[in-house]
């Protein structure tokens, strides 16, 4: 299948630990990051003529306003700003609005803005700051406060459908946190232990500390334009090989809704991703080089690992114990950067810079031979998404 | 975390009701499980919502129902997450036995956290103190639950 569009800039501010960003602003972060990648592709910033976010507004009352960026920027028009529904899970379908704008002629230079900082609302009690509401009292009576719990409910259901063990769990978080220490971009880069996670304080059971991602500020800005530009211009293009957002009824709001059919309870959400974007690209998981999973929390980063096809179905704690992920003699490297877990936490879209730098073969943990790369938005409530990458 | 008895989330939360929500509410303040079924088709649902989603009829009652439920799912947290030695409680999810396979969010209580299986059988108690959640004890002492697990476990 012929890419219709490709990455051609990459810009990322610092990575600082919640709250740590200020005196800066989120506005002026979300500039920074948008100039910075368009130096990186070799494109004056006033080129840019598009906007597509995720998460638009969901979290953060003084979210990125893309006309107060093209007043700070000088950017003289746009044809295109618009933003991917839900939160997170929208991370990588904004890959794909952007290629909607640029197909349609809409836009010729499409920037992916995100932004963060946390010091005012914290994402880990994100449904604790909710008022009251007919439909959250169902989830806020019982004390069902933060995103964790709710991971932790489809974990504990994972474990009791497939045996799978904490043990699977740890690995995830020491994987990533190896990763992490050789990225100088990484928040965290002090290695971890099985001791460590053994040790570390349970929030809910069966997650412990270990198993959540950052709480970060920062911002990243990824442009895209159609491949007939792309090879002009001063990067080697990654090419958009498919993106897709959006999932099945059945998983529905997942977390929040607690009626997921029963047969994809304990699940990323995924499987409907999976097989319309490795159809879309004509790729399957074999094909995969890297996988960029999502990582708020990690045990959905192993059934990510199966409904993306890494392995069977409820076979996830397994694979990954027998060390599948790793960086080094990993059949499947997996958040190389660091992920959510250690490098920093952008809402989920750093997995797109890391496929892109694998591609472009400029990852601070580069692997030999990328050509394809897969990362991933969400699980969470839909819509949920994913994006492969080719050269 | 020990062999404390669980307890229900606290402070409880306060509940906001409308028109579609206020009747599980009221039940549950008189002790009573009640869910919102079509009238058309006869099907429960969970939370309320205005359509059918399997008829999309507007019609619906609701009916009050045994109590009696199993634990699908269940997670562990510190009342105070700050303090090591924190109470603890049981944010879960419920299958009412008689619902279809619908689920509610829950606090398991009356138990310790070593007690507590996936797929154990639970019956609502009746308004308890402060808490405004819907609470639910095991009915028996806990046994192997391993041969209920499956579609209602
Ligand atoms: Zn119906």
């Amino acid at each position: 299948m012929t890419a219709r569009s490709a990455i051609v800039g990459i810009g990322t501010t610092t990575y600082y630990a919640r709250g740590q960003s200020w005196p800066r602003t989120l506005h002026e972060m979300a500039c920074e990051a948008i100039v910075l990648a368009a130096k990186d592709a070799g494109l004056p910033v006033q080129a840019i003529d598009g906007f597509a976010y995720f998460a638009a507004g969901a979290y953060s009352a003084d979210g990125v306003d893309t006309g107060r960026v093209m007043e700070s920027l000088g950017i003289k028009e746009i044809g295109f700003s618009a933003g991917v529904t839900g939160g997170g899970g929208g991370s990588a379908g904004a890959v794909g609005l952007a290629q909607a704008a640029i197909v349609n002629g809409d836009s010729k230079y499409v920037v992916v803005v995100q932004a963060l900082q946390q010091a005012k609302t914290r994402f880990g009690a994100a449904f604790a700051n909710m008022q009251p509401s007919p439909d959250n009292s169902f989830f806020r009576a019982p004390g069902l406060t933060a995103p964790g719990q709710f991971a932790a409910l489809i974990a504990r259901r994972h474990m009791h459908e497939y045996g799978t063990r904490r043990e699977a769990f740890a690995e995830v978080a020491i994987s990533s946190r190896l990763n992490a220490s050789t990225n100088p971009s990484a928040v965290m880069r002090q290695p971890i232990t099985l001791d460590d996670y053994f040790s570390a304080r349970m929030l809910a059971d069966p997650l412990c500390r270990l198993d959540y991602c950052l709480e970060s500020d920062g911002a990243v800005a990824i442009i895209l334009t159609s491949p007939e530009r792309a090879a002009d211009l001063a990067q080697k293009p990654v090419q958009v090989a498919a993106a897709v957002h959006g999932g099945a009824g059945e998983w529905g709001r997942a977390f929040m809704w607690g009626n997921t059919a029963d047969a994809v309870f304990a699940s990323s959400g995924h499987r409907w991703i999976a097989e319309r974007l490795y159809g879309k690209a004509g790729l399957g998981p074999r094909d995969v080089d890297v996988a960029l999973l999502y990582d708020h929390f990690s045990p959905l980063v192993v059934m990510q690992l199966e409904d993306f096809g890494f392995c069977p179905i409820g076979e996830g704690g397994p694979f990954v114990e027998q060390g599948s992920i790793r960086l080094k003699g990993g059949s499947i490297p997996v958040n190389t950067h660091g992920g959510n877990h250690s490098e920093a936490y952008i809402l989920g879209i750093t997995h797109v810079v890391e496929g892109a730098r694998q591609i472009r073969g400029t990852a601070a943990n580069q692997l030999a031979d990328v050509s394809v790369a897969l990362a991933t938005g969400g699980p969470g409530p839909l819509p949920l998404s994913a994006v492969l990458l080719t050269a | 975390m020990g062999a404390k008895t669980v307890e229900p989330f606290s402070p409880p939360a306060d509940i906001a009701a409308d028109e579609l929500t206020s009747p599980f509410w009221s039940a549950l303040n008189q002790g009573v499980l009640s869910l919102q079924t079509c009238a058309s088709c006869g099907k429960f649902r969970m939370p309320p919502s205005p359509y059918c989603p399997h008829c999309t009829s507007t019609q619906s009652s609701w009916r009050p129902l045994s109590g009696r439920a199993r634990l699908y799912t269940y997670t562990i947290s510190p009342i105070a997450p700050r303090d090591p030695d924190s109470p603890v409680y049981v944010p879960a999810l419920v299958t009412p036995l008689e619902a279809g396979g619908v689920r509610l969010f829950a606090n398991i209580v009356g138990c310790s956290p070593e007690d507590l299986q996936v797929g154990m059988e639970l019956e609502l108690m009746g308004p308890t103190g402060d808490s405004t959640a819907p609470l639910f004890r095991p009915t028996a002492p806990a046994r192997d639950a391993s041969a209920q697990a499956g579609s209602v476990g």
